[in-house]
């Protein structure tokens, strides 16, 4: 049971390493797309949005890094769980105001905000918050359950 | 972790993941009684349809939105609009709360330069028959000003349609040649061609083409190797000789109607066209038309043909379409001018201050490609060279001096210049696949004649080609282009060694919402910026940045030669370089903290992953070529795209232009309604401007203490809308809005006059 727990956890780690990867690649490639995105959900202050907007490229991209390779697990879920809450709320709002807007999630070309896009959201986090509740130690964890151990 | 804390935290990851579940399909019903995109492809289908049974002619939406907040569209309206005259912008509104309860419910208003207007709605008893002339002709010239002309042109529009079903007509087009004028449009298989004008003894004569039977090998194969045949049509050919009116000229009693053959022309019957006033207050076309069509008796029939014949100067003489000619000159004008070094229209960063360049002086004539060639050109397009370019469509005067410009422009102003300029523009947005498939193939020395070609064969779309249209026309035409899509401008860079252009898919325009586009550019210049080659405009230099918050990513690299699979790859290099470059720092990371920080879970992780993103992304911001803060041009483009509400001072004084040296008048008009007429001294900066005409304006104005915007009239919403974007350039408190736009401004001109004289 434990080991196809553990199978399971991976493979979802895996996934959302996958898939925070390839969002950022996209928002990489072109920022300032990703910008328009985020400023029309006119949650942000205009002149905030660039700084954060960077930030939130460079996460995603060592988030989905730290989860594709495996290291820095519990702290690269954590903040997995965190974006994808922030994503999940952004796109509650814009849903509750009526804002006929793209999600921003996967580059330009996208149908707007619906329940599709905000379950895809809820369930990223959701699958996080398993990982990091379920989720077996990493490899680099099992050098401290040794010296633990020891 | 205890497992009493980790069983806490797996439920409450449950019950917080069944509420986000649950949540938005109890909220559904709620939220979704609002138009959204998702059903406004049926929606637009279905207005398309009922619009044109309501008015009985087909009508091309061009325009839908469901965004209420644009200009000039007021706030709960739901819009779609259609130009019929360039410098007229014909509106339907729909109400939006009644929209889904009462689908039916269509308000058509046509809106005139002068505040004039008609309005229409679906059970006014008012007869349309002029209305639906107007709605089927499109035309690149000023309306005529006689009624005389007027009752000619939408006569003879009506008649050809009065007696069948309206369905399947074009819009038709209107333009001039010389001193004739041609009105033609489609009908099912058949395309009518009016051409006014005394020619010979006729005064007007109509060529109806149709389809025949027989068809022409064209001796070109198709994708699966057939042979391609080409349609033969026969060409009739019936003039009208005189127009009758009665009196006092108010009433057209009827015309004589023949044969033309060669230089003759034998009357056959007699049309009767009747029209009256209609009341005065009823504004613009003060006519209705009924029409008498007398049977076909008598017609000129020229078999076996499949070229369009045209009656000039009382000759029957075969013509290529004039359109494709200039488009294909107008491109190897341009293109001619690059290899000749021509500067393209550059913009300067007006954020980056006058010291990095300062406005740029344009020549008098402007710096359209056409006037640096003109030996290889047409007749036509020598016209249209000599008459090109006010210098305020493309690159604004630095220092728009008040007064010394003509409030109206002259007939050759306005003429074949602009009127190519508009047919292309209008033309462009659903044929801009198949042109810059033109641009590139002239580009790399390869060109595809645009007359021989059939372009619709490339329009798969309603909105224009695909970009599966626009590779398989390069393949056709001995060319290769390969589709990249999520492309960097990396790709810019690497096309340098590959002899090859791209073809770049835009995004929504700045204030265009929802437009899609095509458009040419040859990789980088030696000053890393790009020229972009987007007809009818000039060839622009632009910052990749600046290109990057249009460009969706996606481009076609054309080549003369077959494309490699590592060229393939190296497209996406850039990405390549991207992981690697990320990976590296976090295996940087986790080497530091397995010797610095040996705490292995939770929260110092998630710190130090966040610290490496924040490192990554300060690098970027102020390192990189295309970072936020080497770009703030390209930075406030992107908001200019998405502002929409900044409250900026007004003034409804029509007398409040206080003019001098540091006040700059903006006119955020169409470029043809600015040429028709504007506040002297005013800069265009129209609705549609690229972001080259933008950065040219913004350029010229940033020295000005004080900007008023205008548009039509106060009921007018581009004047604002171009205001708060203007603000994200130039200081707020700068700008005002002159609320009572063109119009009010001429009235009162109008009224001083008067007051002067008396």
């Amino acid at each position: 049971m434990n080991g196809a727990k553990s199978a399971f956890t991976k493979t979802l780690e895996l996934g959302i390493g996958c898939v925070l990867c390839l969002s950022g690649l996209i928002h990489f490639s072109n920022p300032y797309f990703f910008l328009e995105s985020v400023l029309r959900y006119d949650l942000l202050p205009q002149t905030l949005a660039p700084a954060i907007v960077a930030g939130l490229v460079g996460l995603n991209l060592f988030v989905g890094g730290s989860l594709v390779l495996g290291v820095l697990r519990s702290g690269a879920l954590l903040t997995a769980a965190l974006l994808f809450f922030v994503f999940t709320v952004a796109q509650f709002t814009a849903y509750w105001r009526d804002m006929p807007i793209g999600c921003g999630c996967f580059g330009v070309d996208e149908s707007p905000i619906s329940v599709w896009t905000m379950l895809r959201s809820t369930g990223l986090l959701a699958a996080s918050l398993v990982c990091l509740a379920w989720g077996s130690p990493g490899p680099d964890n099992a050098e401290v359950e040794a010296g633990r151990r020891a | 972790m205890s497992d009493a804390l980790q069983r806490k935290t797996t439920k409450l990851t449950i019950i917080a993941f069944a509420t986000l579940l649950i949540l938005p399909v109890i909220l559904n019903p709620l939220l979704y009684s609002q138009v959204s995109d998702e059903d406004g492809v049926k929606l637009q289908d279905t207005l398309s349809l009922l619009i044109s049974s309501t008015l009985n002619t087909k009508v091309t939406i061009e325009k839908f939105s469901t965004d209420t907040s644009e200009a000039p569209f007021e706030k709960g309206v739901l819009s779609i609009g259609k130009s019929i005259y360039d410098q007229h912008v014909v509106r339907y509104y729909y109400d939006h709360e009644k929209l889904r309860p009462n689908i039916g419910t269509i308000i058509a208003e046509e809106i005139y330069g002068d505040n004039q207007k008609i309005s229409l709605s679906k059970n006014d008893a008012h007869p349309s028959q002029y209305f639906r002339g107007l709605v089927g002709v499109k035309t690149t010239e000023p309306p005529l000003t006689s009624p005389y002309e007027n009752a000619l042109l939408l006569g003879l529009y009506v008649m050809g349609n009065a007696s069948e079903d309206t369905k399947g007509t074009s819009i038709a087009t209107y333009r001039k040649a010389g001193d004739e004028q041609i009105l033609q449009y489609e009908h099912k298989n058949y395309k009518f061609s009016y051409h006014f004008g005394k020619n010979g003894d006729t005064l007007a004569s109509v060529n109806i083409q149709r389809p025949s039977l027989d068809r022409k090998p064209t001796g070109r194969k198709d994708r699966n190797g057939k042979e391609i045949y080409s349609e033969v049509t026969t060409t009739e050919v019936i003039g009208i000789r005189s127009i009758r009116l009665n009196d006092d000229k108010s009433r057209i009693t009827g015309c004589t109607v023949g044969i033309v053959e060669g230089k003759q022309f034998t009357p056959g019957s007699v049309w009767k066209i009747q029209y009256e006033a209609l009341p005065p207050d009823t504004v613009f076309t003060p006519f209705k038309f009924n029409v008498v069509e007398p049977p076909f008796d008598n017609k000129v029939v020229i078999p076996g043909e499949e070229s369009e014949y045209q009656f000039i100067d009382g000759r029957i003489v075969k013509v290529i379409d004039e359109s494709a000619v200039r488009v294909q000159n107008q491109i190897r004008e341009q293109i001619l001018a690059q290899f000749r070094g021509s500067e393209p229209t550059r913009r300067t960063d007006p954020a980056r201050g006058a010291g990095q360049g300062g406005p740029e002086p344009s020549s008098p004539t402007g710096s359209n490609a056409s006037n640096t060639t003109g030996s290889a050109i047409t007749p036509d397009s020598a016209n249209l060279s000599a008459t090109s370019t006010p210098s305020t469509l493309s690159t604004p005067s630095p220092t728009p001096t008040p007064s010394t410009q003509s409030t109206t422009s002259t007939p050759s102003d306005a003429g074949t210049e602009i009127a190519y300029r508009s047919y292309l523009r209008s033309s462009s947005s659903r044929h801009c696949g198949v042109y810059s498939a033109v641009v590139a193939s002239e580009l790399l020395g390869k060109p595809i004649e645009l007359e021989s070609l059939p372009m619709e064969d490339y329009i798969s779309s309603v909105h224009g080609s695909t970009a599966e249209d626009v590779v398989r026309l390069l393949r056709e035409q001995g060319l290769h282009g390969f589709l990249v899509t999520n492309a960097d401008a990396g790709l810019f860079q690497r096309m340098a060694g590959w002899d090859a252009v791209a073809i770049l898919h835009f995004g929504a325009s700045l204030q265009v919402e929802g437009v899609a586009h095509w458009a040419v550019t040859q990789g980088l210049n030696a000053d890393g910026r790009l020229t972009v080659i987007d007809l009818p405009r000039d060839p622009e230099s632009i910052a990749v940045a600046d290109l990057l918050t249009t460009w969706d990513g996606t481009a076609i690299v054309v080549s003369k030669h077959p494309v490699t699979l590592t060229q393939r790859l190296s497209s996406y290099s850039g990405l390549a370089v991207s992981v690697v470059l990320v990976f590296s720092v976090l295996a940087a990371g986790v080497f530091l903290q397995r010797r610095l920080l040996p705490q292995p879970r939770g929260i110092p992780q998630a710190a130090l992953l966040c610290l490496l993103a924040l490192g990554f992304a300060l690098v970027w911001y102020f390192a990189s070529p295309q970072g936020f803060a080497n770009n703030p041009f390209a930075v406030n483009l992107t908001r200019a795209k998405v502002i929409t509400g900044t409250r900026l001072q007004e003034t409804p004084n029509v007398d409040a232009l206080e003019l001098d040296d540091h006040t700059a008048i903006v006119d955020a008009r169409l470029p043809l309604e600015y040429k028709l007429g504007h506040i002297p001294g005013a800069v265009n900066l129209p609705i549609d401007a690229s972001i080259g005409e933008l950065g040219a304006t913004l350029s010229a104005l940033q020295n000005k203490k004080r900007l008023y915007v205008y548009c039509n009239n106060d009921r007018c919403g581009w004047a604002s809308a171009l205001a708060a974007k203007l603000s994200l350039f130039h200081p707020a408190e700068q700008i005002v809005v002159y609320k009572p736009g063109y119009t009010g401004y001429r009235e009162s001109l109008g009224h001083r006059l008067e007051r002067s004289v008396q």
